[in-house]
């Protein structure tokens, strides 16, 4: 009996002290600088695969924790920087980086939306999934209703602000514009959204023929960028609603931008997020690009999975959009 | 002696379920593509090691996992649909060398995730990602381009009846979406025109 609550004394201690929240783990106040400021300092760790975690910008102050095993390694990024490793240690209190400009001749690209006035809207390519009791079926109607109304929203949400010309998605003009539409979605999976207007150089677009299309795209609206949105929605008929009573799946108005930017202005938290958004069973996942259409280059991109969108609700498919948008353009941006 | 017959059967019984279920995709479809005409090259296709035996596994409960044959379904996929793209293929492998090829062509899973839904009623989903790199015979590359592709299935209440099948649906789909669209970038490409 002794021996039997002794192990079990024994497991407990080592479950706990295995588990990191409760082993004790070290801490570090560390105050962050570079020159030029404005680098993301990214936390890595080489022993624990998780989310990523955004420390914020330089300069900044935070408190981080130190692993018990392996190393704590910050990465501090800036376009047209080369990226910099720093190891922590226990005793380290103050990190001051001098970024060393990418070598000449190296493309670092643009600082993302700035100069864009006028946007050419490709889309939005948005299907709607029915989900039933027994099937599930893709929705035209559905699909090309929340199109509309997510177009409207857009064009709402720029007025006055941007200029938006509406591309058509029929005749020969979609099988010119399809390798555009290729490399976006490409760009969208690899891209990471929070350190897209820190990276070294600004990624483009792929190929000559998506770079080509996208210029062709800019040609036909007059405009200097075209905005890319993509995205499905699972909506849940009657009768699968039925079969799943008592079981309620909400959705949740977020996504990395609007996420970061509360990070950023809340202050001391640490933003922690993965790059793969959990598959929901009703709501709609969104994906938002804008492109260059002179260079190909990739100025913005933001994903998020949102409350699904219905026509009747304009309200909240405004209040979906702004925040999918989050950082077109830029606060000072206006049309002259 | 009884009891210990009883718990051997028990294990067994147990560690049926613990072993991962390797899914059943269906065979790959030959792609259509409106319009497709050959370019006019002979091309050597380069299967990296690892992408063939790459295996997604999905752990969907403390005793089962699903492993998805990612890599094995990508290859025929590819094998099977090479021809709409070049007018001659020769020579597949880890290292075609010596093939009188003009183009050798590279591919390579970036990622692949896909989720079991919990409850099971939920959308079964997949996304993966290839890289298809074009080289000329010195090694140049020619062509890059990354392609994204994602799938969605369900029976609704019915759908944890066919959870192995649905998984296995949705991944096919997905790798079925980023391939035609690798097969229409490369039929796009400009410099694969001029390759010749």
């Amino acid at each position: 009996m002794v021996v039997r609550v002794l192990g079990l004394v024994v497991s407990t201690v080592v479950i706990l002290s295995s588990t990191p929240a409760l082993a004790g783990r070290r801490t570090v106040c560390l105050r962050v600088a570079s020159d030029p400021p404005g680098a993301l300092v990214s936390v890595l760790s080489d022993v624990e695969a998780g989310p990523r975690v955004v420390a914020g910008v330089t300069p900044l102050e935070k408190r981080l924790d130190l692993p018990k095993a392996g190393r704590l390694v910050l990465r501090l990024e800036r376009r047209g920087f080369v990226p910099a490793m720093v190891e922590v240690a226990a005793t380290t209190h103050v990190i001051d980086v001098q970024l060393e400009r990418l070598p000449d001749g190296a493309r670092a690209g643009g600082g993302g939306p700035t100069d864009v006035t006028s946007v050419a809207l490709l889309g939005p390519e948005i299907t709607v999934i029915r989900r039933g009791f027994s099937r599930e079926r893709v929705s035209e109607e559905g699909s090309a209703d929340v199109r509309a109304t997510v177009a409207g929203a857009i064009a709402r949400h720029f007025h006055g602000v941007l200029e938006v010309v509406n591309l058509p998605r029929s005749g020969g003009v979609t099988s010119e514009l399809e390798p555009f539409l290729r490399d976006a979605r490409g760009s969208t999976a690899v891209i990471d959204p929070i350190r897209l207007p820190f990276l070294a150089t600004a990624p483009r677009l792929e190929t000559t023929a998506g770079r080509a299309a996208a210029r062709l795209a800019g040609e036909m609206a007059g405009a200097q960028a075209v905005l890319l949105v993509t995205g499905t929605q699972n909506v849940e008929t009657a009768g699968m609603k039925a079969g799943k009573v008592g079981i309620l799946a909400a959705g949740t108005a977020a996504s990395y931008a609007s996420g970061f930017s509360r990070a950023a202005t809340s202050g001391d938290a640490v933003f922690v997020y993965d790059i793969h958004i959990p598959a929901g069973s009703s709501g709609v996942l969104l994906e938002a690009i804008l492109v260059d259409s002179r260079s190909g280059e990739v100025l913005w991109l933001n994903r998020g999975r949102y409350r699904a969108i219905h026509s009747d609700r304009p309200e909240d498919v405004d209040e979906v959009v702004t925040d999918l948008l989050t950082g077109i353009p830029p606060g000072e941006a206006r049309l002259p | 002696m009884r009891a210990s017959a009883l718990l051997a059967t028990l294990i067994i019984v147990l560690a049926g379920p613990c072993q991962a279920g390797t899914l059943k995709l269906p065979d790959p479809p030959v792609i259509e593509i409106d319009g497709a005409e050959p370019l006019p090259l002979v091309v050597s296709l380069s299967i990296p090691d690892g992408v063939s035996s790459c295996v997604h596994t999905v752990k969907t409960s403390p005793f089962d996992k699903m492993r998805y044959p990612v890599g094995t379904y990508t290859v025929e996929l590819l094998e099977k649909n090479l021809a709409t793209v070049f007018s001659h293929v020769v020579g597949t492998g880890s290292t075609p060398k010596g093939t009188p090829a003009d183009v050798v062509l590279e591919l390579s899973i970036e990622s692949f995730d896909a989720a079991i839904p919990h409850p099971a009623y939920n959308p079964y989903t997949a996304s993966v990602v290839y890289r298809v790199r074009v080289k000329d015979p010195a090694g140049e590359v020619l062509f890059t381009q990354t392609t994204s592709g994602s799938g969605q299935t369900s029976k609704g209440m019915m759908s944890g009846f066919k959870a192995q099948q649905l998984a296995a649906e949705s991944a096919a789909r997905a790798m079925n979406d980023a391939m035609r669209q690798l097969l229409e970038g490369l039929l796009d490409s400009r410099e694969l025109r001029a390759a010749r």
